[in-house]
């Protein structure tokens, strides 16, 4: 933590080697983070590089308060999804409903060794209620422990232990019927 | 409820510790036999989705993103700083000329000491600097991203040389920056610009003193006025194509911003037919004038294909040579230093292609139209 310290407050005063270094340790776990929510990855490329300039130009006011640097991407990722879907609700979209097939009814046990693809991957989260779906980006996509994502979501650990638990056996089901 | 809770921490024991500790799924449920029915299924989905998760952006992507973050960081910074200076009537490149004096003056012999240095030496900024002032005095384009060919050939002799060394820190540092100098020869021969939409554009300047640097070079001139006051008018002076192009190598992508300090010159045509009863001195020998612009624009026309030409060849050589340098090298450097290396060799083989590829649908357009 005391180096992330050190190292913010160098790319604070515009240090491209440590904007370079935050960059490179955040780059790759922001953009799963963006590609699990809205399911294009091209997109999320350039959504990625929105957040960083937005985080990178806006780093002098950047307080740590105890939390890592990536939280505070994370944070800025996230109002970024959040505007992204905003901006797409006004535009017709097909609802997953009608792309996504699958039902609770089969045997999920014989399915479960089958390799997942991105896309499954993305319609099965689709289907989450919105706070699991936060802790599987969070926690699967962006790599973020229980205790980081409990302080992002403002939610205590065990509710984050509890959301975990229960999305997965939902992912579960949905893959495997998928 | 109790049970359920202790579900939900034992399965996010078992995660973390598959996850970060390096236990299978079975070493960790047999802590938990009781629950490792339930369980396994559930650690399995987790994981699958985990490893389903383990993309990355492109390559190139990340290395031009970083690029243009920085880029525009540095604008940013440099505009502040211009608000403040108290050399902003200053031009740039009258800046450079004064730092490279005083830096041969002041240094001779340590700019010369310095040229053959690497990352991992003393003197290894001095280069840098060398480097920065020569390429602030390069007034054109191509001229630019020749000289960034010639740096980024450098910086892969210094890559091989870091990775052999197993000198990590310097070898990644290099490696960004031969990423950087190649997306900047990019946008410079045209093959890239900064995308308007992922960045922030410039604060608005007022539309009559905005001049694009582009447009002031290439008017024809043909139409521009000749250089005698005229009352009410305000004429901005002639405008060297060093001026024009003034900006340092890493802002090269930036055609769409104005530049505040230089005026419209205002283009007034040449009238048909000149007064019959006074003729002026200059009527006269007119389509001589006419004649000599147009040889004189033939030949900048020809110059600058053949710049273009011999830039394709630089790179042509370079696409081989580097690769194999690069590849050599892999072969040879410790573990640590591979992925760097694969990243350098990954992003010069797409920028080479794209690069050449450009350069030959210039030509072959160019072609076309003789």
């Amino acid at each position: 933590m005391q180096n992330e310290e050190s190292l913010v407050q160098r790319a604070k005063e515009q240090d491209e080697a440590a904007l370079t270094q935050l960059y490179e340790e955040n780059f790759d776990k922001i953009y799963r983070y963006i590609v699990l929510k809205i399911g294009d990855r091209t997109e999320a490329e350039d959504m990625t590089q929105q957040v960083f300039l937005k985080a990178f130009k806006s780093i002098s006011g950047y307080k740590s308060r105890g939390s890592p640097f990536s939280s505070w991407l994370f944070r800025i990722a996230r109002n970024q999804v959040v505007d992204h879907w905003r901006k797409k609700s006004k535009r017709p979209t097909v609802p997953l409903e009608e792309t996504f097939v699958g039902s609770g009814n089969s045997n999920p046990s014989s399915e479960t060794e089958r390799k997942m693809d991105i896309e499954n991957l993305v319609l099965a989260t689709k289907q989450l209620t919105s706070l699991q779906r936060e802790v599987v980006s969070l926690r699967f996509a962006g790599g973020l422990s229980v205790a980081q994502v409990a302080r992002l979501m403002g939610k205590s650990e065990g509710a984050i232990k509890a959301l975990q638990h229960s999305a997965v056996v939902s992912l579960r089901r949905m893959l495997a019927t998928g | 409820m109790k049970n359920d809770k202790e579900l939900d921490n034992i399965f996010e024991e078992c995660l973390e510790r598959v996850l970060t500790g390096g236990e299978t799924i079975e070493q960790c449920l047999a802590s938990f036999p009781e629950h490792a029915t339930e369980l396994k299924p559930l650690l399995q989905t987790a994981l699958a989705a985990r490893e389903t998760l383990e993309i990355a952006p492109r390559p190139e992507f990340r290395e031009r993103a970083r690029y243009q973050i920085l880029t525009e960081l540095r604008d940013m910074e440099e505009r502040k700083q211009h608000r403040f200076s108290l050399f902003a009537w200053q031009p740039r490149w009258a800046t450079a000329v004064i730092a490279v004096l005083v830096l041969l003056m002041a240094s001779g012999g340590t700019v010369a000491a310095a040229g053959g240095s690497m990352p991992d030496q003393t003197l290894y900024p001095v280069k840098l600097a060398t480097e920065n002032v020569r390429m602030a005095l390069i007034p054109s384009k191509l001229g630019k991203a020749e000289y960034y060919a010639e740096l980024v050939d450098k910086r892969v002799s210094e890559i091989v040389n870091m990775a052999e060394a197993g000198k990590l820190e310097h070898l990644e540092a290099t490696t960004r920056r031969m990423n950087d100098q190649l997306m900047a020869m990019s946008v410079l021969v045209g093959t890239e610009e900064i995308a308007p939409v992922a960045l922030t554009a410039p604060p608005a300047a007022p539309e009559d003193v905005l001049a694009p640097a582009e447009t002031a070079v290439e008017a024809p001139a043909m139409l521009v006025a000749p250089q005698e006051p005229q009352p009410g008018v305000m004429m901005a002076p002639p405008l060297p194509e060093a001026a024009a192009e003034k900006s340092p190598p890493a802002r090269a992508g930036e055609p769409q911003k104005g530049k505040p300090g230089i005026k419209a010159t205002p283009a007034r045509p040449i009238p048909e037919k000149a007064p019959v009863l006074a003729p002026t001195p200059a009527a006269v020998p007119e389509p001589v004038i006419e004649v000599a612009e147009e040889d004189e624009e033939e030949e900048e026309e020809d110059e600058k294909l053949d710049k273009r030409a011999k830039l394709r060849n630089v790179l042509a050589q370079y696409a081989r040579k580097h690769p194999d340098a690069l590849r050599a090298a892999l072969q040879r450097a410790p573990e640590s230093a591979k992925p760097a290396l694969r990243r350098a060799l990954e992003v010069s083989n797409i920028e080479y292609e794209k690069l050449l590829e450009f350069l030959e649908e210039e030509d072959v357009e160019a072609g076309a139209e003789d």
